[in-house]
């Protein structure tokens, strides 16, 4: 299964678990992926070679923290969720993110340019 | 900008590793079960869903690997892990450690003990401030420097001393020290010291820790009686008093002032300076000096050679006539050359050596790096699918190569260390013939461990190791893994061991070299112990006298302390008969000049200039050297009585050879200076020849001696000789000459008045030490060539050893198929001994363009000599054959069934 899925890069996937936990809060690494492989609409996959490297990093930058708790189906899992500097550093993020995408977005479609 | 915060983060995450990895691993767990719940929920069976989850997640060990790597700082972790592990690799090993480990520190060793020395003598600045410009102003002739001693005399330095505008200073000093015999105090004894002009002090800048050197005005014929004293004289003798300066110190039978301590490594060992006070007027023509002068500023070597060629046609034209030789001319050399003239050929040929021994050492744990390396190709491939990527693999291997470099070169600093002391223990300290190591202090003292060529021989075994260590990682990140886990770690790898052959047959060629040097060598030695030095050395004690103070001022003095010692020495139970002569046999002396009565001259003014011995009418008993003919010196022949002497064979040949030599009469010295002038002498004997001296080693030349009465030397040329020439006494005994040493002893001082003697040896000694030299090169070259044959035949055996294992299959099949036991020993050896041969090959024909360089060390062989390749052939073939016979006869072991069951 899956063999048409973009595996995600690794720039962008810190900026989608922020956004995640943004969104819904406190959630451990399972969610986390299959949440951003749901807005993707199925689009990408999150292996967890590539998330738990990725938590770790955020982690250790001091974005998110995490602390052990339990699952909805009564599972042990590890929870993550934004600090005050994760808060800040998504709206960076987001903001640099839709400032490239624009730039790029005008050198693709040149001929809308008013 | 998060970066020290996370680097903070990652340090301290270094500590509870344990819990981290727990923790991680349960996280994983549980993410993986809760992907598991969704598909079973999804309606999946447990097993599929477990299937599917895995394959979805990727390698749970890789993701771990990943988060180790980005937790806590994983560099500094790994290289502890690595280093960890890399120990319990080498520890698992322990052969193949020890070999490598010993085999770097024995390349590393040798070439730090000998480039240490060497560099001290060739290559370091010398003890003097800004030596290069110190030059050796001598004689030379159209034939080179190389074959005439580089000595002076007093009116061509005085005039050689007038080119001011290129010297900025000069000195003239005695050619070697003599020895002065201080007296005074309880302990009269010998010490070396020269006659030196005040020049002598500027020139080499001597550094005066004490009170001052003695001045031009004081260095004036009939100056004041002062003296300079070394640091060591002056700590040993006088306890380092700072009151020394102004005493007066009883040198040679005169009261000398003290007026400087000097601390300074002399050309030779010197311990007392004293001002030579030469006339500027003299016309003396003895060549007993050396000259030296500090160039001006901005001078070049070539403007003091245009400067001394012109001086020697200044000289030409002041003393028309004989003062100089046909063909002579002067120069300046730079002051390095004149001191290290003999021993350099030597001391470069040892470099070349040594620096073999290191390349073979590399070429051996290349080797033994590449066989291990095949041996662990599966093990990386299982690290790879464990995880460990491919720089993760690199550091693994590199890490390991670096720590038996680093292990080998602690081991070679340790080598190199006792390897100085060691090579200067065996150093023959004035071995025979003058080949005295210069500029390395007495004893070697002035020879430290050389951080430099240890530095740089550790770099080129680290290399060496990293290099042929990461061959097989990066080899192995380049075959698929399941290729490599596939192969069973038994096959492959056949152009790595061509890679290995190569160095294998490099190897032997190597220790064919070096054993080729060593041969030539040893058979050098063999010759020169054959030698027959001309005289009976069994038995025999020598010990040195100066004759100095007021009673040998005439000859009937010395001539009475002969008989005196005659009698007391004789009187000593066990000593046969004694006799005193002026210079040791084999260790050289002086020569003079000479013409013949009724001949032209043709040599300037003379017929010939060779070796002058003077000697009591015992001699040739004591030392039961032959008369051929004529008739030995008896006591009659004194000052007085008609003026005889004794030559030896080799003169009588050269100059009469048509026999007519005794009765014929010569005239010796004559215009030297006026101590030298006296009557012809009529030749009353031919001796048999004594070997005088091996001049370098390799002369081969009997050098004409003429032998004068010591009791029949008219007083002036007496007092002259007593200064130059200290003299020696022979006694032959009936036994093992040193048990009488002391009781000789005790009659020697009472027979001349107290006067002290030094240098007490056997003649056995003398003769050993004449061969010294040789034998101290040729043992250093032979244990470098041990160690050569030692690698290559590991080197070999580690090739065949490996070739048999990998081989194992195939040759199980042939044996299954009929292949007897002895046809795959054969085969075996056939591939051994074709790399042997290849590298015989190569080495002779390396060796054969190398040892021409070492013509200078060899006496009576060729630097072909085909008895020492032959032999060095024989040598290393057998070796070879040897070291590919054990893994020969275990290929003829090996069970068909096992091996082919092996897979």
């Amino acid at each position: 299964m899956g063999g048409d899925k973009t595996d995600v890069w690794q720039g962008t996937l810190a900026l989608m678990v922020l956004k995640t936990l943004e969104t819904i809060g406190p959630m451990h690494g399972y969610g986390i992926a299959r949440r951003i492989e749901q807005i993707s609409g199925d689009r990408l996959a999150v292996n967890y070679g590539t998330l738990y490297p990725a938590l770790m990093k955020l982690e250790q930058e001091g974005f998110i923290q995490s602390e052990w708790g339990v699952s909805d189906n009564n599972r042990k899992a590890k929870f993550y969720k934004l600090t005050r500097a994760g808060r800040k550093q998504v709206e960076r993020e987001a903001r640099e993110w839709e400032n490239t995408t624009a730039i790029l977005a005008r050198f693709l479609s040149p001929e809308e340019q008013p | 900008m998060r970066a020290p915060r996370a680097w903070l983060a990652r340090l301290g995450e270094i500590f509870d590793k344990p819990r981290r990895d727990r923790e991680l691993a349960a996280e994983l767990e549980s993410h993986l079960q809760m992907h598991i719940d969704d598909h079973v929920r999804a309606g999946m069976s447990a097993e599929e869903a477990r299937r599917q989850a895995l394959i979805r997640l990727g390698g749970m060990e890789q993701t771990k690997e990943a988060c180790r790597e980005r937790r806590g700082l994983p560099w500094l972790e790994s290289l502890s892990q690595d280093a960890r592990f890399g120990l319990r690799m080498l520890r698992k090993s322990p052969g193949f450690t020890a070999v490598a480990v010993l085999t770097l520190a024995l390349g590393i060793g040798a070439n730090t003990a000998i480039f240490s020395v060497v560099s001290k003598v060739l290559i370091d600045p010398m003890p003097y401030p800004q030596a290069n410009r110190i030059v050796m102003l001598r004689r030379v002739f159209p034939q080179g420097l190389s074959l005439s001693y580089p000595t002076v005399s007093i009116p061509k330095f005085m005039v050689w001393r007038e080119q001011t505008q290129v010297f900025q200073s000069t000195a003239i000093f005695d050619s070697g020290p003599l020895a002065l015999n201080v007296t005074g105090g309880n302990r009269p004894e010998q010490v070396p010291g020269i006659r030196a002009s005040a020049g002598y002090f500027k020139v080499f800048g001597v550094p005066i820790v004490l009170g001052r050197a003695y001045t031009a005005e004081e260095d004036k014929p009939g100056g004041p009686h002062v003296a300079v004293i070394s640091y060591g004289l002056w700590h040993e003798r006088y306890g380092g008093d700072p009151r020394i300066i102004g005493k007066t110190i009883e040198v040679g039978g005169s009261a000398d002032e003290v007026i400087g301590v000097a601390k300074f490594v002399a050309r030779f060992p010197t311990d007392i300076w004293l001002p030579l006070q030469a006339n500027p007027n003299s016309s003396d023509q003895a060549h007993d000096y050396l000259a030296v002068a500090r160039l001006g500023p901005g001078v070049t070597l070539a403007q003091a050679r245009i400067a001394m060629k012109l001086a020697a046609e200044q000289f030409r034209r002041k003393y028309s006539g004989p003062f100089m030789m046909p063909g002579e001319s002067a120069t300046a050399q730079p002051f390095r050359d004149s001191v290290t003239g003999n021993v350099r050929p030597a001391l470069l040929i040892l470099l070349g050596a040594v620096g073999f021994v290191l390349l073979l050492a590399c070429a051996n744990v290349a080797n033994l790096l590449l066989a291990r390396a095949t041996v662990r190709k599966r093990e990386i491939a299982i690290r790879s699918a464990l995880g460990a990527g491919r720089k993760r693999v690199i550091r693994q291997l590199l890490t390991e190569s670096v720590m038996l470099s680093v292990a080998g070169g602690v081991l070679g600093l340790i080598l190199g260390f006792a390897g100085i002391r060691m090579l200067l223990a065996q150093y023959p300290n004035n071995g025979g013939g003058g080949f005295d190591i210069p500029l390395i202090g007495s004893h070697g003292s002035e020879v430290t461990l050389d951080w430099r060529i240890l530095l740089f021989a550790i770099g080129v075994c680290l290399i060496t190791a990293i290099l042929f260590g990461l061959l097989p990682a990066i080899q192995a990140s380049q075959t698929p893994l399941s290729q490599s886990l596939n192969e069973g770690g038994s096959r492959g790898g056949t152009h790595r061991s061509r890679a290995r052959s190569v160095l294998v047959v490099s190897e032997v060629a190597f220790a064919v070299i070096l054993l080729a040097g060593a041969a030539l060598l040893i058979r050098t030695l063999s010759a020169l112990r054959a030698l027959r030095p001309g005289f009976d050395a069994h038995n025999v004690l020598m010990m040195r006298m100066t004759f100095s103070g007021r009673q040998y001022d005439k000859t009937g003095g010395l001539a009475a302390a002969i008989q005196e010692a005659e009698r007391r020495v004789g009187a000593v139970p066990g000593v046969q008969a004694v006799a005193m002569g002026c210079c040791v046999p084999l260790e050289g002396g002086s020569d003079l000049p000479f013409s013949i009565e009724g001949r032209a001259p043709t040599m300037g003014p003379y017929n010939g200039d060779d070796q002058w011995r003077f000697i009591s009418p015992e001699f040739f008993d004591v030392l039961h050297a032959p008369l051929l003919s004529g008739r030995p010196f008896t006591d009659a022949d004194v000052l007085g009585s008609e003026p005889v002497v004794i030559i030896n064979e080799a003169m009588a040949k050269t100059y009469w050879p048509k026999g007519d030599a005794i009765g014929q009469r010569m005239l010796i010295g004559h215009g030297l200076g006026p101590e030298f002038e006296e009557p012809p002498r009529t030749i009353v004997g031919i001796v048999g020849n004594m070997r005088e001296k091996f001049s370098g080693m390799t002369s081969s030349e009997i050098d004409p001696v003429m032998y004068v009465p010591a009791e029949q030397l008219g007083d002036p040329f007496m007092q002259w000789v007593r200064e130059m020439l200290s003299a020696t006494w022979f006694v032959r005994t009936e036994t093992a000459p040193f048990a009488f040493s002391m009781p000789i002893q005790n009659a020697l001082r009472e027979a001349t008045g107290g006067l002290p003697v030094a240098d007490v040896r056997s003649m056995d000694q003398v003769v050993a030490g004449s061969t010294a030299w040789s034998g101290f090169i040729g043992m250093l070259l032979s244990s470098f060539a041990a160690i050569a044959i030692c690698l290559a035949a590991i080197g070999i055996y580690g090739l065949m050893a490996y070739a048999v294992e990998q081989r194992k299959q195939e040759i199980g099949i042939r044996m299954a198929l009929g292949a007897q036991p002895r046809d795959v020993r054969g085969m075996i050896l056939k591939e051994g001994g074709a790399l042997t041969l290849a590298g015989i090959f190569v080495g002779v024909a390396a060796a054969l363009g190398l040892t021409r360089f070492m013509a200078t060390l060899l006496y009576g062989v060729k630097p072909w000599d085909p008895m020492a390749f032959g032999g060095v052939v024989i040598l290393l073939g057998a070796v070879a054959v040897f070291a590919a016979y054990v893994p020969a006869r275990r290929a003829m072991r090996v069970d068909p069934m096992v091996a082919l069951r092996h897979e």
